[in-house]
């Protein structure tokens, strides 16, 4: 994640249910800003283009983890939402 | 899925209306009436046991008494462990959803304690070591090895018998002269697992939402096998009761009296954890809802255990 995306004003806005949801997590830490770069690079980085089921959200959640600090957190939360829903790893 | 007519808030406001402390219900003073029966017949089941004097009966309604808030105990371990992965997807999420769950598990934790409290009562006043299942731990684990949804609708299985139980048997029972202090635990107990019910039945929701009508017919089926390795604790429970009964009333059951003693506990055991549990009628109607094609699996198994 680099601190240049992370200032930026994005262009991102989710656009389906499962991005809605791990953005609003998000949104509450990091700002709306700072939270829709910060999704938008992780989905890039492990190559979606869209988040679209449980499945795919464990791997953002897993993307976030590694990412360590407080997003690192959200991605503890969002990867226990998703296996409470069928994901697994 | 659910149709629920209350949601988390109202579940908060609820939970701080009823809260109490350990030392409101057990205080350190606390005393129980050993003349006086723990639980009614219709939790104990001792009545059918015609073979023991009543003083053996007796004996046996407080060994009951003893392993019934054990058992609860028990199960505890993995309803707190169930509330905590709960409450850690909900990080960051709604506060209303997050309060509500914090609190379950709070109440939780506190009913542990509540009833550790009263084991090491009981174990110094009854006068003789008293065997209780082993392991809870063990057991947790293997619940919490099932879907996340099977653990809910084990969950909401046992917090609406736990309200028949009080409310059926318990609550406007005068004639059976039940100890009070083991009354008055019942009835805390009680009130703040009336909304651990609704909470459950809340989670189940959200799950039920997410989830497929393939995954919702498995969790039925995981939740079956759980109640299948728990009939397997409740006749281990059986076996250590006999052999508390002997130490406590020094009664040696021969073989024929053995064999009845079992079958007609067991029977007690089941229909108090097990059939109550699947046959509430509110269980039934969210479990008709959450997955109707359980019906033929869940008569079958109601059959299997009456």
């Amino acid at each position: 994640m680099s601190e240049q995306s992370l200032r930026v004003a994005p262009s991102f806005a989710p656009s389906t249910p499962t991005e809605e949801l791990v953005l609003s997590k998000m949104v509450r830490v990091l700002g709306h800003e700072k939270a829709a770069a910060l999704l938008e690079e992780t989905m890039a980085s492990i190559g979606l283009a869209q988040l679209n089921n449980i499945q795919e959200m464990l791997s953002v959640a897993n993307a976030l983890i590694k990412a360590g600090g407080f997003p690192s957190v959200i991605g503890r939360s969002l990867k226990v939402y998703a296996i409470l829903r069928g994901a697994s790893e | 899925v659910l149709n629920l007519e209350y949601n988390y808030k109202s579940c908060i406001q609820n939970s701080e209306k009823v809260s109490w402390r350990i030392s409101d219900v057990l205080p350190e003073n606390a005393t129980l009436d050993y003349s006086k029966k723990f639980l009614p017949e219709a939790l104990s089941g001792d009545r059918a046991l015609s073979f023991l004097s009543p003083s053996e009966r007796l004996a046996l309604n407080q060994i009951r008494g003893n392993s019934y808030l054990y058992l609860f105990r028990f199960v505890e371990e993995y309803i707190i462990a169930m509330v905590i992965q709960h409450i850690d997807a909900e990080v960051f999420g709604d506060e209303d959803i997050l309060r509500a769950l914090l609190r379950f598990a709070e109440e939780e934790t506190k009913h542990q304690q509540l009833f550790a409290k009263f084991g090491e009562l009981f174990t110094h006043s009854f006068g003789v070591p008293v065997g209780v299942a082993g392991n809870p731990e063990e057991v947790a684990g293997f619940i919490m090895q099932k879907s996340s949804m099977a653990v809910l609708v084990m969950t909401l299985h046992i917090e609406l018998f736990t309200q028949h139980h009080y409310t059926a048997s318990v609550r406007d029972n005068e004639a059976e002269g039940l100890d009070p202090l083991f009354k008055s635990m019942l009835k805390y107990h009680w009130l703040e697992e009336s909304q651990h019910a609704r909470i459950d039945a809340l989670e189940l929701d959200r799950l039920a939402n997410d989830s497929t009508a393939a995954m919702r017919l498995k969790a039925v089926d995981e939740y079956i096998e759980i109640l299948h390795a728990f009939d397997g604790l409740l006749l281990g429970q059986v076996q250590l009761d006999i052999e508390s009964l002997r130490a406590k009333t020094g009664r040696v059951l021969n073989s024929d009296e053995r064999e009845k003693f079992i079958k007609a506990q067991h029977r007690s055991y089941r229909y108090v954890f097990l059939v109550l549990g699947l046959t509430n009628p509110t269980f039934a109607k969210y479990l008709a809802a959450f997955c109707p094609e359980s019906a033929p699996k869940v008569s079958a198994t109601i059959a299997n255990f009456s």
